[in-house]
């Protein structure tokens, strides 16, 4: 128990555990979009978009590559930056 | 301690409610549980309310329409699990020799508070890139289809079941059976599910009636039916990737209940499920251990989940076929179990049925399984 956490940096790739092409949702997300849990080496798994890839080729276990993007904007509007997965070539270990 | 009986149910008609709001729903329910229980409805001593989205003190609303102001209410808020968690608090309080009389009440009208697709809190991170409900539960199929090879007609099969015993039961917000083709062709929401995998947006309410060995003992109860256990837990933190195609929250809170109730998953006649979607059903009754870890959609296939079958899941309807007002929902299932347990229900009876299970799971919060669940065991 406790609030001490320390800040780690982990790979930008990992390996895609499952996902969903998501055609209904809230309005500030304009549908459809690929919704994707992604699994990295260090023991994280992490929700975000899919982008850069055709709907049917998305494949349990193929690799994604983290890039940062734009993601709308504020309640003031400004721009944000938010993750996405990309599809990228696997490079070893 | 003394034991819990549930001795008066009561439920709305499930569906839309345009000239009702939440405390008329929970007024009307409450007023049937009294009536059902055959007690003045001054015995009771306290109440406890769930709601999700209704705002403060909807409770003491319905207190007030009925003519019972003044008791101690409490209000609660767990997501899904609102009403069955209202149930746990009034079962508290009747075994801590607070309180012989409580009622337990819950309710929604979620067609005012809600549109289209349910989302986490705003300020889930998660809710931020674009996650919904549907989608998750999506992911969680698609998922239990790699690892188990689960087919999309299997997944089908369930709505088509629900929608089945939703039209035998006349509370339903559906009353039209489907076919596979129907779940197939339906709106897709968040692939692979599609409208008819999803539980609808429904206002309705539903009460019971608590009391403890000595409240029995004075008002009678050949048709009381004890709460044999009634557990909750909120979801653990996964330090490590889970499996999604497995729920050890529901398998915790299930084992709680086991070990209270003396009972185990092979004594259990019957299920009420938290079926929010089709998939849910399938995680569900394996995390209660009720089926095998990926058995359940041939078991369903065969028929053993039906009125009829081995161990019938979600007579009523579930959430699918019944509807799923979110505070409502805990107290329905229970309301279902109890009528069930009674022989009360006509066309969708299970006979000889002696014990029945209630699991309600609800909410979202990044990094844990899952947020409230709760298993209710009942026996008569």
């Amino acid at each position: 128990m406790g609030r001490d956490l320390e800040t780690i940096r982990f790979s930008t790739t990992g390996t895609l555990y499952t996902f969903s092409i998501v055609r209904q949702s809230t309005p500030e997300f304009e549908v459809p979009y690929a919704l994707g849990y992604v699994d990295f080496s260090e023991g994280v798994r992490i929700m975000g978009q899919i982008t850069g890839c055709d709907f049917e080729d998305m494949r349990i276990g193929m690799s994604l590559a983290l890039s940062l993007e734009p993601f709308g904007e504020d309640d003031e509007g400004n721009p944000l930056t938010g993750y996405r997965f990309q599809p990228c070539e696997v490079e070893g270990d | 301690m003394t034991d819990v009986h549930i001795l008066g149910v009561g439920m709305t008609r499930f569906g839309r409610h345009p000239d009702s709001d939440a405390a008329d729903l929970g007024a009307e329910a409450l007023l049937e549980a009294v009536a059902d229980a055959g007690i003045d409805a001054r015995a009771v001593e306290a109440a406890y309310c769930g709601h999700v989205f209704q705002g403060m003190v909807t409770g003491q609303r319905i207190l007030a329409e009925v003519g019972l102001a003044g008791l101690p209410l409490t209000n609660v808020e767990n997501a899904c699990s609102s009403g069955a968690t209202a149930i746990r608090e009034a079962s508290l309080a009747i075994r801590a020799g607070e309180h012989d009389v409580v009622a337990a009440i819950g309710t929604e009208h979620l067609t005012s508070s809600f549109k289209g697709a349910l989302t986490p809190d705003p300020s889930d991170p998660e809710a931020a890139v674009g996650a919904t409900m549907p989608g998750v539960y999506a992911m969680r199929a698609r998922r239990y289809m790699e690892e188990f090879g689960m087919t999309r007609e299997q997944l089908a099969l369930i709505p088509v079941k629900n929608k089945a015993n939703a039209a035998r039961n006349p509370l339903a917000h559906f009353k039209t059976p489907i076919t596979i083709e129907d779940v197939l062709e339906s709106r897709p929401i968040a692939d692979p599910l599609n409208l008819h995998d999803c539980s609808p947006v429904t206002d309705g309410a539903a009460a019971v009636i608590v009391m403890s060995d000595r409240a029995l003992r004075k008002y009678g109860g050949d048709r009381a039916v004890r709460l044999a256990a009634s557990a909750l837990r909120s979801g653990s933190v996964d330090v490590e990737p889970v499996s999604m195609t497995f729920e050890p929250l529901t398998w915790a809170t299930a084992q709680d209940a086991y070990e209270r109730a003396g009972i185990g998953p092979g004594d259990v006649d019957l299920a009420e499920v938290h079926d929010c979607f089709s998939i849910a059903e399938v995680l569900r009754v394996e995390g209660l251990g009720l089926f095998e870890q990926g058995s359940y959609p041939a078991a369903v296939e065969r028929g053993e989940a039906d009125i009829s079958g081995r161990l019938p899941i979600n007579p009523s309807g579930g959430l699918i076929g019944k509807g799923h007002p979110l505070g409502g929902t805990g107290v329905a299932q229970v309301v279902e179990v109890v009528r069930q347990l009674r022989g009360e229900v006509g066309d969708r009876q299970i006979e000889g049925a002696r014990v029945g299970v209630a699991h309600c799971r609800g909410g979202k919060a990044v990094g844990i399984e899952g947020a409230a669940c709760t298993v209710q065991i009942l026996v008569r």
